[in-house]
């Protein structure tokens, strides 16, 4: 017999017998927000993390320069060319720029200021030159207005250290994508899941191991921004 | 109302003034008081410390003893607390024993929930002009809930300077065998709670359990600390 | 002969460490305060404690059927999985599927289960680096030592400590400044990560709806450890399991405001497998190990059952009069505090640890802090019922204590014999109390007054005053 029928012949063993505990159907409530746009703001900036509003038309460029300031970069890396699609962002793609394949998508801002359409170009790329740049740019699957939380998932095309390893981290969010609390979450978009990693991001990384001294960007990044957007 | 007393083996044999002082508040409240000579424990002390049998043993004679009473007063949350919580489960399920023992335990009370909120009696009369806090017991609060009764009742008590401590639930550190297992440990969480009462400035810390004053009080005589300690009953039966 | 753990042993120790004495009462109370705080916050926190406990009750009870469905969901996703009877069976396949690959170096995310099985002791005999990357483990790594609490694993040392630590161990300058401390941290560890082949992660939920694994953490070292490596490895104990996706939105909140009075962590990893074909970055191999360990062995006992139902907040730690006066490291265990006092008996035995379930005054913090509502002081109470029995089984003679409590029941169950054997014990104290013999004389007196002092008997019994005042 192998471990694993040893293990599950064990635990059957332990359950017989035994009545099955009634397993709870209704989940608790949770709480909803008259303004979530608000409640979003508070709890992500109360988490370190710096919101923007970029809702109004012609604020996502300024917004977009406030940030490349702030990371002190003048390169933003982009996820994906699909990010310009999804937030309309305008574009145009440099000669170099090819669609496709492991290529680093990015833009230049040598004086931190930020012009549409945005001259996107792009290189293959490791994991040391993405450790090695300032600012990336993700897109938010959901953001959770009771937490300040935003949901960041892997799909094809994308991968999981391009939002890590830059010391600074941008998410665009869609106030479309703005849902009250985590269960929507968990319910259905979880479940329906196709990419390998989805992960739930609350503010810059942390740590507090050190006398309970509180200091913001340990391992993951240490600035962490979201743009709204309509 | 005809009351049982449980005077528990503590109070009848370290502490019996806390014993005459909760007769004679039971009597101020208009009740008629019974002793039966035949009580000796609940059984805690063993049942605590794992031989169930022995304590199963200490519970039949409890409840042959108490067979008959109407109510019954325990001046004690955690002797009260063995008899509601715990009796019940020394005996196997749906067997006439466990019900005898439910059956007790329901007309079992701590005295302070018994004046409190069985009698209904919001004070007894007692006047006591002094600066007292109030320590909660572990099982008295966290096994019985109890936690207003007894405040209402030192509230009530004319001229009383009452002090709410800092952290007043949290466990003195007497435990019952803990206090001679780990000695140490028991005094070290005890001394904290010295220094919750001394911040108050009370003169009196009053509990509603003897065990649990009677580790604080010797911690505060050992380190001739001239705060007072006082069972609720013995505050209750100044008048 | 199995090595027992001692409590009683370590606590002069712990009491007269001046360090960690005012680190127990500075960290604790934090958590503490930061808790009760978050808690308060949420008007149906009984509500949502109830549902996590009764989802666990259930899934404890059908745990077969659940861990099933989540192998066969992780098994789609492309993940492979391990069933490992005991720890050491966790540990093969880690070392061994290391050595096939010619793996020199791993990264380590926080896994208690990872400290219960001696991972990093394994590894280092088979000169495997195993570098810890939570900050608080990393330190305790560096200096030799293990974690003294579920969630700050280096609550015990101080700034100036860690600050010494890193000058001697990592050449850093002297700084006691912990921005100092942690940028260093990152530096260096930042570097393992980027080599490191194998990332090993322990595991907070495992979903067996959709096979996710669920890792929990605020520093990002975990994010870190399951996507530059390209091989991840889980382990996870059996009990974590939960059924549905949904269950999650409590169970976090439950967790993590307990934990540390946070309302979310930085980051939640939900993780379903290696990475796809199409997906640039992330493992090319995930292994789920499900650990046995000891647990399928408390899942028989319908009562201790809940046991695990634990979800690892440490809240009763940080709660614990116990834990607060002597720290972790004094109940030389993985699991320490409350909740180490009742699982650590469980997974090992009595007599390989016959003080856990003792050490405690029952106070019941525990269980009123618990998230998922675990009876802690009754399960106490089991656990020493359990522990006296096996001793007597196992004894040819009966012990002291057994003899005392045979001979007291007597005395408790005959009132005649009880009201003679009291006079005669109280006329003997007051003999011994006058001659100061008193502490000599009886053991568990000579322990009470070690710091306190004795009450004085009176002279006469309640009984016999009550007798005298119903006369006149």
């Amino acid at each position: 017999m192998n471990s694993r029928s040893i293990l599950l012949n064990r635990i059957r063993l332990a359950c017989a017998g035994a009545d099955v505990h009634e397993l709870p159907s209704q989940i608790p409530d949770f709480p909803c927000y008259s303004d979530p746009v608000a409640q979003f703001c508070q709890e992500l900036e109360a988490a370190g993390g710096v919101f923007l509003d970029g809702r109004r038309s012609g604020k996502l460029a300024e917004n977009l320069a406030t940030v490349i300031r702030a990371s002190d970069s003048t390169e933003i890396y982009w996820e994906s060319q699909e990010l310009f699609h999804r937030y309309g962002i305008p574009f145009s793609p440099s000669k170099t720029c090819h669609g496709v394949g492991d290529l680093l998508f990015y833009s230049h801002h040598p004086d931190q200021e930020v012009k549409f359409p945005l001259l996107l170009e792009s290189r293959p790329y490791g994991k040391s030159e993405l450790a090695a740049s300032s600012l990336s740019v993700s897109p938010a699957r959901c953001g959770i207005a009771e937490t300040g939380t935003i949901v960041h998932e892997i799909v094809p095309g994308t991968g999981r250290l391009f939002s890590l390893l830059p010391p600074a981290q941008l998410i665009l969010l869609s106030e479309r994508d703005l849902i009250m609390n985590s269960t929507e979450l968990f319910e259905h978009m979880l479940p329906e899941q196709r990419g390998s990693s989805l992960t739930l991001i609350t503010g810059p990384s942390r740590t507090a191991d050190v006398e309970k001294t509180l200091i913001i960007g340990v391992h993951g990044p240490k600035k962490m921004f979201v743009i709204l957007l309509p | 109302m005809k009351v049982s007393l449980f005077v528990t083996c503590l109070i009848d044999q370290l502490f019996p003034q806390v014993g005459l002082s909760t007769v004679k508040v039971l009597k101020k409240c208009g009740v008629e008081v019974d002793f039966d000579s035949r009580q000796t424990c609940c059984g805690q002390i063993s049942f605590n410390s794992g031989y169930i049998d022995a304590s199963r043993e200490v519970a039949e004679h409890f409840i042959d003893v108490y067979a008959e009473s109407e109510n019954i007063v325990v001046p004690s949350g955690s002797c009260a607390s063995m008899i509601k919580s715990f009796f019940p489960g020394l005996f196997p399920e749906g067997s006439s024993k466990r019900r005898c023992a439910e059956e007790v335990g329901k007309r079992t009370f701590e005295l302070s929930y018994f004046i409190s909120s069985v009698l209904g009696i919001h004070t007894v009369g007692a006047r006591f002009p002094q600066a007292v806090t109030y320590h909660d017991s572990c099982h008295l609060i966290r096994e019985l809930d109890i936690c207003t009764q007894p405040r209402q009742l030192i509230s009530a008590v004319e001229g009383v300077d009452f002090r709410e401590m800092e952290n007043c639930d949290r466990c003195c550190g007497f435990g019952g065998t803990f206090s001679v297992k780990s000695p140490d440990i028991s005094a070290a969480i005890g001394d904290e709670k010295v220094q919750w009462i001394l911040e108050t400035g009370a003169d009196y810390v009053i509990a509603t359990d003897v065990s649990c004053l009677m580790h604080i009080d010797g911690l505060l005589r050992r380190n001739q600390i001239p705060v007072q300690t006082m069972h609720l009953a013995e505050l209750l039966a100044q008048f | 002969m199995i090595k027992s753990t001692k409590i009683n042993r370590n606590v002069q120790a712990a009491l007269s460490d001046k360090q960690l004495q005012k680190n127990l009462r500075n960290t604790l109370a934090t958590s503490l305060q930061m808790r009760d705080v978050s808690v308060a916050e949420v008007p149906n926190w009984d509500e949502l404690s109830q549902y996590a406990r009764d989802v666990k009750l259930h899934t404890l009870s059908r745990l077969d059927y659940y861990l099933e469905m989540f192998e066969r969901k992780v098994v789609a996703q492309g993940g492979k999985v391990i069933w490992a009877e005991t720890g050491q069976d966790a540990v093969d396949f880690v070392v061994e599927l290391a050595q096939e690959r010619k793996i020199k170096k791993l990264v380590k995310s926080k896994s208690m289960l990872s400290e219960e099985i001696h991972l990093n002791a394994t590894l280092e005999q088979m000169q495997i680096e195993s570098i810890e990357t939570d900050l608080g483990e990393y330190i305790v790594q560096l200096a030799g030592e293990t974690p003294s609490h579920l969630l700050a694993p280096a609550l015990h040392k101080s700034k100036e400590e860690i600050a010494d630590l890193f000058a001697k161990e990592l050449g850093m300058e002297y700084s006691g400044d912990v921005d100092e401390i942690t940028a260093t941290a990152r530096q260096v560890l930042r570097k393992h990560f980027l080599d490191a082949p194998l990332g090993v992660t322990g595991v907070n939920f495992g979903v067996a709806e959709t096979g996710s694994v669920v890792v929990v953490e605020n520093e990002g070292n975990a994010r870190l450890s399951v996507s530059v490596p390209k091989i991840h490895i889980a382990l996870m104990g059996i009990e974590k399991v939960i059924p549905r996706a949904s269950d999650l939105a409590v169970f976090l909140k439950l967790l993590i405001r307990s934990a540390t009075g946070q309302k979310i962590t930085s980051y939640v990893n939900c993780l379903n497998g290696p990475r796809r074909p199409e997906e640039l970055a992330g493992p090319d191999e995930f292994y789920l190990v499900l650990v046995d360990n000891g647990r399928s062995k408390i899942l028989a006992d319908e009562f201790l059952r809940q046991t695990l139902a634990c979800i690892r907040c440490g809240a009763c730690q940080n709660v614990c009069p116990v834990y607060q006066r002597i720290g972790g490291h004094a109940y030389e265990s993985t699991y320490q505090g409350p909740i180490g006092a009742i699982l650590t008996p469980q997974l090992t035995s009595h007599k390989a640890a016959p003080e856990h379930a003792f050490t405690s005054s029952l106070c019941g913090a525990c269980q009123e802090i618990c998230p998922v509502g675990i009876e802690i002081p009754h399960i106490l109470l089991k656990l020493r019922e359990q522990a006296q029995n096996e001793k007597n089984n196992r004894a040819s003679t009966i012990s002291v204590e057994r003899l005392g409590i045979v001979l007291w029941t007597r005395v408790m169950c005959n009132p005649r014999l009880y009201v003679g054997a009291t006079r005669w014990v109280r006329r003997l104290w007051r003999v011994f109390e006058k001659n100061r013999l008193l502490g000599l004389v009886l053991i568990p007196l000579s322990r009470w007054s070690k710091h306190r002092a004795v009450p004085h008997p009176a002279p006469h019994s309640f009984r016999e005053l009550y007798r005298l005042s119903e006369d006149s």
